[in-house]
């Protein structure tokens, strides 16, 4: 159980319920929660890490003994030594980094989800589905496989405004995979990785009808890389490029819906000012250096479709991963805390805790 | 010879870049024109929900009076205006008359109508944003064809046929100033 205390309520300018979290609460949450579990971890992995190194060191030596042993038994052993220690060492990481991978996710993870916000339920082996990537009508050919873990799903809840949002995210890789057949011949080629990132389904604060809005960069379609992946449109086509009058967020993103009122009714002033808050927002460390972040780690695509809004962030990174190989500390649970807060903090800029109407 | 046969090119030329010319021109005023449609029908919409809002009041009141005429006014107003830019101007003189006519009806002494007020309330702020939205619409059209029809050599061709610069919906400071975003919102 997190701690008993009330935590203050955050709010902005218009009054409404902040739901993302701070450093400092961050930094509190950890040393009050998971300090202590995480240091008798790394001890752990440390002992992991010197049975590893010295089974290194070991190798040489071991493969030098066996070659001494068996020189004049059989030519076999020149292969199969090498092989034989390979797969010694090998099995040994295998086992010993799933079992310590697997234990810091459990210790952290459900913690963190809990801090983040108590309504939320965390799922490690679920996700969401190929369906929720290929409603977003983003791509060119449907993803027709999809593999995602870390589901956390549940709604953020401003008593003010009693107003719930529910949401759902989990780490998402998508592919195209299958080839188009018409009579025998491949007539459409898979378009391979489509994405590898956080989706997210969040519902949205307006009714904006049937209508069907996308938003993606505008740079995407200059490079032929992403351009052949992404759906187009002609004239002829239901969707239709909307152009806007923020001239920032009209260089960009380009937006395409099939109504052009409703897709103002969603891209209103303050509204494509938040989007481009929400994307344009670096994190840094947490000593608090900022990061550089190279635009293909951060492809947002935005669809908004049957009052929800979905977001696919394509960062090509292995989200809520754990890398053995560094020390577990602070910097391990501070960038999960980040994934968790992207979503939370896309919520509050997008003020989608205020209903402005029910539909 | 080459002379006729240069000046027959030059006409034909001519005559390809103004008909193609003009069907740009008149697309982009037909978009106009459509972009306008959609903000009559919530226009429309939104006087038809104030009409039945105050047709809930009880009594007979000058100040109920005052209200029909003044909802009944905007409306025959807006209705009676021939062309795109008389309606445009009478959908600005609207939006800078709705806040006080809202707070009028905000403060109206009459509980059920107060009552009726708020239950329409969010549908009236549901219709002015999408009559906002419309709004916006109407203008990147408009911007789009008065672009077209004031740039080189085209509006030679839109002042042979006519074509005339549309006015666009502007924010009037009298909205900035009255609205009330706590009493919208109560």
């Amino acid at each position: 159980m997190l701690s008993e205390q009330t935590p203050k309520i955050k709010k902005n300018a218009y009054g409404l319920e902040l739901f993302a979290k701070e450093k400092t609460e961050f930094i509190t949450f950890y040393e009050e929660h998971l300090q202590k579990e995480l240091e008798l971890l790394e001890v752990d992995r440390k002992k992991f890490m010197k049975g590893f190194i010295l089974r290194i060191i070991a190798a040489p030596f071991l493969l030098l003994f066996i070659y001494f042993v068996f020189r004049d038994v059989t030519i076999f052993m020149i292969l199969a030594a090498p092989l034989a220690i390979t797969g010694w060492i090998g099995l040994y990481w295998m086992r010993y980094k799933e079992k310590l991978e697997a234990k810091a996710k459990k210790l952290i993870i459900p913690k963190l989800v809990q801090f983040m916000n108590p309504h939320f339920t965390y799922e490690p082996n679920g996700s969401l589905t190929l369906d929720d990537v290929n409603k977003m009508h983003i791509f060119k050919q449907k993803a027709d496989f999809g593999v995602g873990d870390d589901l956390i799903k549940g709604y953020v809840y401003d008593e003010e405004e009693d107003a719930k949002t529910y949401l759902s995210f989990s780490e998402m890789i998508v592919r195209n995979d299958r080839k188009i057949h018409q009579k025998g011949k491949v007539i459409e080629k898979p378009l391979g990785m489509l994405a590898a990132g956080l989706l997210f389904k969040v519902e949205f604060n307006k009714d904006f009808g049937r209508s069907f809005t996308m938003i993606k960069p505008r740079w995407l379609l200059k490079k032929r890389k992403y351009r052949k992946k992404l759906k187009q449109f002609d004239k002829h086509h239901a969707m239709q490029e909307v152009l806007l009058e923020n001239p920032e967020f009209m260089k960009k993103f380009i937006v395409h819906s099939t109504d052009q009122i409703e897709a103002r009714v969603i891209l209103q002033t303050d509204t494509m000012e938040n989007i481009l808050e929400f994307v344009n927002y670096v994190s840094d460390t947490i000593e608090g250096k900022p990061k550089k972040r190279k635009k293909e780690r951060f492809i947002p695509y935005f669809s908004f479709y049957n009052n929800q809004v979905y977001v696919l962030i394509h960062t090509r990174s292995n989200h809520f991963i754990l890398n053995i190989m560094k020390e577990l500390n602070i910097d391990t649970v501070y960038d999960y805390f980040k994934d968790i807060n992207v979503v939370l903090r896309f919520i509050d800029d997008l003020n989608l805790n205020l209903k402005l109407y029910i539909k | 010879m080459y002379y006729a046969i240069a000046i027959g090119i030059l006409i034909i030329l001519i005559v390809l870049y103004t008909i193609s010319t003009f069907n740009k021109i008149k697309h982009a005023a037909v978009n106009v024109d459509e972009a306008f449609g959609g903000i009559e029908t919530y226009v429309e919409e939104r006087f038809d929900m104030l009409t039945k809002v105050i047709s809930t009041a009880k009594e007979e009141s000058k100040r109920e009076m005052d209200l029909v005429t003044k909802v009944t006014n905007m409306r025959s107003a807006f209705s009676q205006a021939n062309s795109v830019n008389e309606k445009v101007e009478a959908g600005m003189q609207i939006e800078a008359a709705m806040p006080s006519l809202m707070a009028t009806m905000e403060n109206y002494p009459d509980p059920k109508f107060n009552d009726a007020f708020r239950k329409t309330q969010q549908a009236i702020i549901a219709i002015e944003d999408k009559l906002s939205a419309a709004r916006r619409n109407y203008n990147s059209n408009v911007a789009i064809y008065n672009k077209r029809i004031v740039a080189f050599p085209a509006l030679i061709i839109a002042s042979i046929f006519g074509f005339k610069e549309m006015k666009m919906f502007e924010a009037t400071t009298h909205k900035r100033k009255d609205i009330d975003i706590d009493s919208m919102w109560a």
